[in-house]
């Protein structure tokens, strides 16, 4: 009896090995291809991160709420900014140490700003976003992104927005159980130019 | 206590197995800056892979976290374990997708690979595919805005020789016309090797 029961667990065991090699894999050819140098990337604060988006003209919106109490944790900066909030302590060194982020605000310079009609088109080929009004912010929100191989691996699936604001594009992203579509919107409809208000 | 030992080495060879299964290994340079297009000269190298991968493309990372990507070169030992073929690829919120195509490049020939974002027709996230200057169709993404380029050799095992390895005049879309890379960040994977020619140039080796 106790032998079968071995055997049927190593049978289960393999047979979930099996899966996560075929999901792993098949993201393996063409590969996860580039990451983020995160020994290349500048350690700032927000307030320099701030004033250098204020220096090229540019106001910069940093959320003044997030779930859970996550807090802003670190900022790197190349050309894009990337933002790490969580309650927890986090030491990032490596790019993969960035996934430990409950949520990730991702910022970088640019000189678009689609229209409604643009928007749709996107919404169009990929059903599963959803384009929303969020303060006058053309918010996309998708609420079960693919995870990428890492995340794949240790079983996060993220939830992600994207919008324009002030020649800034921004992307946040966070993980689908930790932070509701709800949440996400909020974050959004709260963020503002850098004060004492917003989180840090 | 035979219980106690079997287990936790299963779980550490699967563990081990899986960290294996999803190395592969990359040799090529970055440049760290979102232009809306990017276009690169890549020798096409022939070597025997067995029953692993190997791949030489051009990138455009849309997004660090998650990592997502759009991509184009050639490829060996996906779907034909002999045959070169050209592919494009992308991976975004709504998923992984290649497609590779039923023709492919020659042992030792050059070819131009470029991605371009077609905002011009009305959709931000579509990005069209040319290998020397002929459309190979387009995806439509989600992020869409660049945030890093990049040109590299990629293979599943390190038993996979890359000798002769080339990629030249990297450049970037301006929206209006092609500019070579004027900085770079290098990636190599031992153990492979490369040569730093310039910032839009390069020479890599090794495996096998």
């Amino acid at each position: 009896m106790m032998q079968r029961r071995i055997g049927l667990a190593a049978a289960l065991a393999m047979c979930v090995a099996f899966l996560t090699i075929l999901a792993i894999s098949e993201k393996k050819e063409g590969g996860q291809p580039v990451v983020f140098p995160m020994q290349l990337a500048e350690k700032v604060s927000v307030d320099e991160l701030a004033a250098r988006a204020a220096s090229s003209g540019r106001s910069l919106l940093l959320p003044k709420w997030m779930p859970h109490n996550y807090v802003l944790k670190d900022v790197r900066l190349f050309e894009t900014a990337i933002l790490f909030y969580s309650n927890k302590d986090l030491n990032i060194s490596t790019f993969e140490d960035g996934y430990e982020a409950n949520v990730i605000i991702q910022i970088s310079p640019s000189a678009l700003n689609p229209t409604k009609e643009q928007l749709t088109e996107i919404i169009k080929a990929t059903p599963k976003l959803e384009l929303r009004d969020v303060a006058g912010r053309l918010v996309i929100l998708c609420k079960d992104a693919s995870p990428d191989a890492w995340m794949g691996a240790h079983g996060i699936q993220p939830i992600m927005a994207d919008f324009h604001s002030g020649e800034f594009y921004y992307i946040i992203t966070a993980r689908q159980g930790e932070v509701t579509p709800d949440d996400m919107v909020r974050i959004i409809r709260e963020m503002a130019p850098v004060s004492s208000d917003t989180l840090r | 206590m035979r219980k106690s030992v079997v287990g936790p080495a299963f779980v550490g060879l699967l563990c081990w197995f899986l960290v294996a299964a999803a190395a592969n290994y990359h040799v090529g340079y970055g440049f760290l800056h979102g232009y809306w297009g990017i276009s690169a000269y890549i020798r096409t190298i022939n070597p025997s892979v067995g029953s692993n991968c190997l791949m030489e493309w051009d990138n455009i990372c849309i997004s660090e976290y998650p990592v997502y990507w759009i991509q184009l070169g050639y490829d060996k030992g996906d779907a034909w374990p002999t045959r070169l073929a050209y592919y494009r690829e992308k991976n975004d919120a709504s998923g992984w997708n290649k497609h590779l195509f039923s023709d492919g490049p020659a042992a030792d020939s050059w070819h131009i690979y470029q991605i371009v974002n077609a905002q011009q027709s009305g959709n931000p996230g579509k990005y069209r595919f040319f290998i020397d200057g002929g459309d190979r169709g387009y995806y439509v993404v989600w992020p869409y805005e660049p945030k890093q380029l990049s040109s590299m050799a990629e293979t599943t095992s390190s038993t996979v020789r890359i000798s002769g390895t080339e990629h030249n005049y990297l450049s970037y879309y301006t929206g209006q016309s092609w500019t070579y890379w004027y900085e770079h960040s290098s990636k190599c994977d031992s153990p492979y090797w490369i040569v730093n020619l310039n910032d839009y140039w390069f020479t890599a080796g090794g495996g096998g």
